[in-house]
């Protein structure tokens, strides 16, 4: 059923990127440039299957899915996925540190907020947070690069030079995310806080920190599993914007290339590659929600005893 | 004892260790190294496969061509693998190929490679293969080897500017083993096929291109640095700031609000200006509101250009006298005005055409062209002056422009001389071809006439007197307008180098272009 569910979403993802790239953009006339000849178009249509319907190349390309063939790239000839692949270790190297630097910032400053609530250390970082994920990451990006690299003269703006490069990238993109988990954080403990199990904590005479740590976080936990599972799902498309400004050829580039390039097998990889992970980061999160929540773990328990049960009830023995 | 705690921090470390370590592409500091920063590298570099920027700037250093057009000393032909040449008869030249020149794939150059260059596949004979040679090579009927050293080709018929065809974009010849060794064209379109002064190192689509010093060239001109790194920076805001910084060397595609601040650091410059092209619009005059060639003449009046020239420019480059460029020669007409701007009898032109405020759609794009927008913007209020309804309508690629729909009527372009001739200029964008193809305009018969004479005629007083008279012609009935020469600017570290750009897409990384301090 969630399976099933899952592959309709992919399949209506990419009907709709393959058709809107389709209509607004003729990949033999954006390749070969405003220059060309007649014939070279031709050429070049007649290559690719370019002049049969819309739907029929669809068709065309959904059939070689089925057979996992990912279709060739218009710009190499060679397999999309091979490019896409190519592309992912430069992406990661942006998107697994960004993950941890912003839970590292993001979840310690929503608690201290949450157990501030309403008080002006709360405003301050409730408004930071607001900032940070107000401002467009590459309009940040560009402020950082003026800030160190022409001003202070410090780190590198574009590209893998040293270990330095990875810092103004990373920030940007952390200074966002990090304002996600830390407004997340602070809502669910909030909530939590507000919860009477907390009133009888504090009465039976626990200490702030142990009430914190043992009833307050772990009731939050679960909605900061879903949005990394929600941050993980876009790691190929998170990085796309801040890549471009800091020159950093990974999978979000390339994305970017593929859809100025009609380049639709590409951008299909890229969509699918996307579509997938995130699938399967929810599930995985779905099933960490039981390993964190003993209600959780406790109901799946109990409704597998009564199918157990019932099962057992139908058999004959 | 094991904690809670020290799984994460047992799994997180490595995988940060893991992640930062993989990707890498240490950058080693030689004395003579270069990174250039580009907007975009080629897709491919052969060179018939792709005509772009990128891939002619490219292609200087990977190619050379037979016969090659000196800009630096007013546009005359030198030698290049070829040592000499004789127009033996109007379709027939000679060549006298150089010995002892190497391929970068140890390959010794002579008379096979340059069938495999002139060979039906590589000059669009072959259906299947999408080449951009056609409209350059199309007159070739076929290479004839007269011994190992010497060839001739004949052209289809007489040709006058048949031995600059051998001078430039796209005749740069490839090693006929690397054509014979590759599996596909594809395969091909991939490979250092050259014998230029650098040789290609490494590529990676959408990366960085890095080329290397050939020890091995022929040429007096050699390498200026020992390695060249090409890196893919999108965005103008961080070229600027990796030159500024001292991470690149040179920056290309530097726009005309930017000169200021690169020249505001003492450590950095800008090199380059007008290159041998025009940008100006092309008009659609069938079946569109500006039909009426009346129409299409107010449009070119109303346009000042000196105007556009200083705001967007600030000077740093020129309009043209006409659809012709110095480097000509014996065929620019150095008597012809530059084209006129006259409001007043744009208005009377309109009045005649009984034109009364009908929309004239204007396609045109952001950033394909320094400055198209802001360029686009400024024409449509010098044209609303005289009366004009010009709607500008913003698309995000050449196809959304070139689309044709009823509505079409103006579009931008760029026409390069691709030889110092009418020949590689105004009449292989404005004669029979790419816009006749997709019903932009059509040629009328005098013209055309003209245009076969100026194409055949070896007569040089006989072509320049028909060629003023094509521009007369062209001038009563515009399927274009200019609108200046196309500038190209980029920034360069004078800290570290100094440089000699051609006027063109060609970027020289020899002895001859750049310097060392």
């Amino acid at each position: 059923m969630r399976a099933g569910r899952a592959l309709l979403t992919l399949f209506v993802l990419l009907g709709f990127a393959f058709f809107t790239l389709a209509a607004s953009g003729d990949p033999a006339v954006i390749l070969l440039g405003p220059e060309t000849n007649t014939a070279a178009l031709e050429a070049f249509r007649q290559k690719w299957g370019l002049g049969l319907p819309l739907w029929r190349q669809f068709a065309v390309y959904v059939d070689g899915l089925v057979h996992l063939n990912f279709g060739l790239s218009y710009r190499t000839s060679g397999p999309a996925l091979d490019l896409v692949l190519s592309r992912v270790p430069a992406s990661l190297c942006l998107v697994v540190p960004t993950i941890f630097f912003s839970i590292a910032v993001g979840v310690p400053v929503g608690f201290y907020a949450a157990i501030h609530n309403g008080r002006m250390t709360d405003r301050i970082t409730t408004m930071l947070a607001v900032i940070g994920l107000a401002v467009p990451p590459f309009l940040l990006g560009i402020l950082l690069i003026y800030i160190f690299s022409i001003w202070l003269g410090w780190l590198p703006p574009s590209g893998y030079v040293d270990w330095r490069s990875y810092i103004m990238p990373v920030g940007s993109m952390s200074a966002v995310a990090a304002a996600i988990y830390a407004r997340f954080t602070r809502s669910a403990v909030v909530e939590v806080m507000a919860n009477p199990m907390i009133e009888t904590a504090k009465a039976s005479g626990l200490t702030r920190e142990l009430i914190h740590r043992a009833h307050a976080l772990p009731n939050a936990l679960l909605p900061l599993i879903t949005i990394t599972a929600l941050e993980f799902g876009g790691v190929l498309t998170f990085a796309a914007v801040t890549e471009n400004v800091f020159g950093w050829h990974g999978v979000g580039s390339l994305l970017i290339e593929s859809v100025a390039a009609r380049d639709y097998a590409v951008v299909e990889t890229i969509l699918l590659c996307a579509g997938t992970t995130m699938i399967l980061a929810n599930f995985l999160a779905d099933l960490s929600y039981g390993f964190v929540d003993p209600r959780i773990r406790d109901s799946r328990r109990s409704r597998l005893s009564t199918v157990t049960r019932l099962y057992a009830e139908k058999s004959p023995v | 004892m094991k904690t809670q705690s020290s799984f994460p921090r047992r799994l997180l470390l490595p995988i940060l260790a893991i992640s930062l370590t993989a990707f890498h592409g240490a950058a080693s500091a030689f004395a003579h190294d270069l990174v250039i920063a580009v907007q975009k590298n080629p897709d491919n570099h052969d060179p018939v496969s792709e005509n772009s920027n990128p891939n002619l700037r490219l292609m200087y250093s990977l190619y050379d061509t037979l016969v090659s057009v000196d800009y630096r000393n007013g546009g005359r032909l030198v030698p290049n693998l070829a040592t000499s040449w004789s127009v033996i008869d109007p379709r027939t030249i000679e060549f006298h190929l150089r010995p002892g020149v190497v391929f970068h794939n140890g390959d010794t150059f002579d008379a096979r490679d340059v069938v495999a260059t002139f060979s039906p596949v590589r000059i669009g004979a072959d259906k299947s293969v999408p080449v951009q040679s056609q409209p350059f090579f199309k007159g070739i009927d076929r290479v004839e080897v007269v011994d190992e050293m010497t060839i001739r080709i004949h052209m289809k018929s007489d040709d006058a500017v048949g031995i600059y065809r051998f001078s430039t974009y796209p005749s740069q010849i490839i090693s006929a083993t690397a054509l014979e060794q590759a599996k596909t064209y594809a395969e091909f379109t991939e490979v250092d096929a050259g014998s230029g002064p650098y040789s290609l190192v490494s590529r990676k689509l959408g990366g960085d291109i890095v080329i290397k010093k050939f020890d091995k060239y022929w040429g007096s001109s050699k390498a200026a640095a020992d390695k060249v790194t090409f890196t893919v920076v999108p965005e103008l805001a961080t070229r600027i700031a990796g030159l500024l910084s001292g991470q690149f060397d040179i920056i290309t595609e530097v726009g005309a609000d930017e000169l200021r601040q690169i020249e505001a650091k003492p450590s950095c410059a800008i090199v380059g200006g007008p290159v041998q092209s025009i940008r100006g619009l092309v008009y659609d005059s069938i079946g569109s509101p500006i039909a009426d060639p009346r129409i299409r003449r107010a449009l070119n009046l109303a346009i000042n250009r000196d105007a556009l020239v200083k705001s967007l420019f600030a000077g740093r480059t020129s309009v043209p006298h006409g659809w012709q460029m110095q480097t000509f020669g014996d065929m620019y007409l150095s008597d012809r005005p530059t084209p006129e701007y006259n409001p007043k009898k744009a208005r009377e032109l309109l009045k005649d055409a009984g034109y009364s405020g009908q929309q004239i759609v204007y396609r045109t794009q952001q950033g394909y062209y320094t400055k198209q927008g802001d360029t686009a913007q400024i024409l449509q209020s010098m044209w609303k002056a005289v009366g004009l309804n010009v709607k500008l309508e913003f698309k995000e690629n050449w196809a959304q422009v070139r689309a044709d729909t009823p509505d079409r009527a103006i579009i931008d372009a760029d026409s390069g001389a691709y030889y110092p001739d009418p020949m590689g200029q105004f009449w292989r964008r404005m004669g029979p071809g790419e816009f006749t193809d997709s019903q932009f305009f059509t040629v009328g018969p005098s013209m055309l006439t003209l245009g076969n004479e100026l194409a055949t005629s070896l007569d040089t007083k006989r072509r320049r007197a028909i060629f003023a008279k094509m521009l007369e012609n062209f001038e009563e009935d515009p399927h274009a307008g200019i609108l200046y020469v196309t500038p190209m600017f980029m920034g360069m570290r004078k800290d570290r180098l100094s440089m000699d750009p051609l006027p063109y897409a060609y970027l020289d990384l020899t002895t001859d272009g750049v310097t060392f301090k």
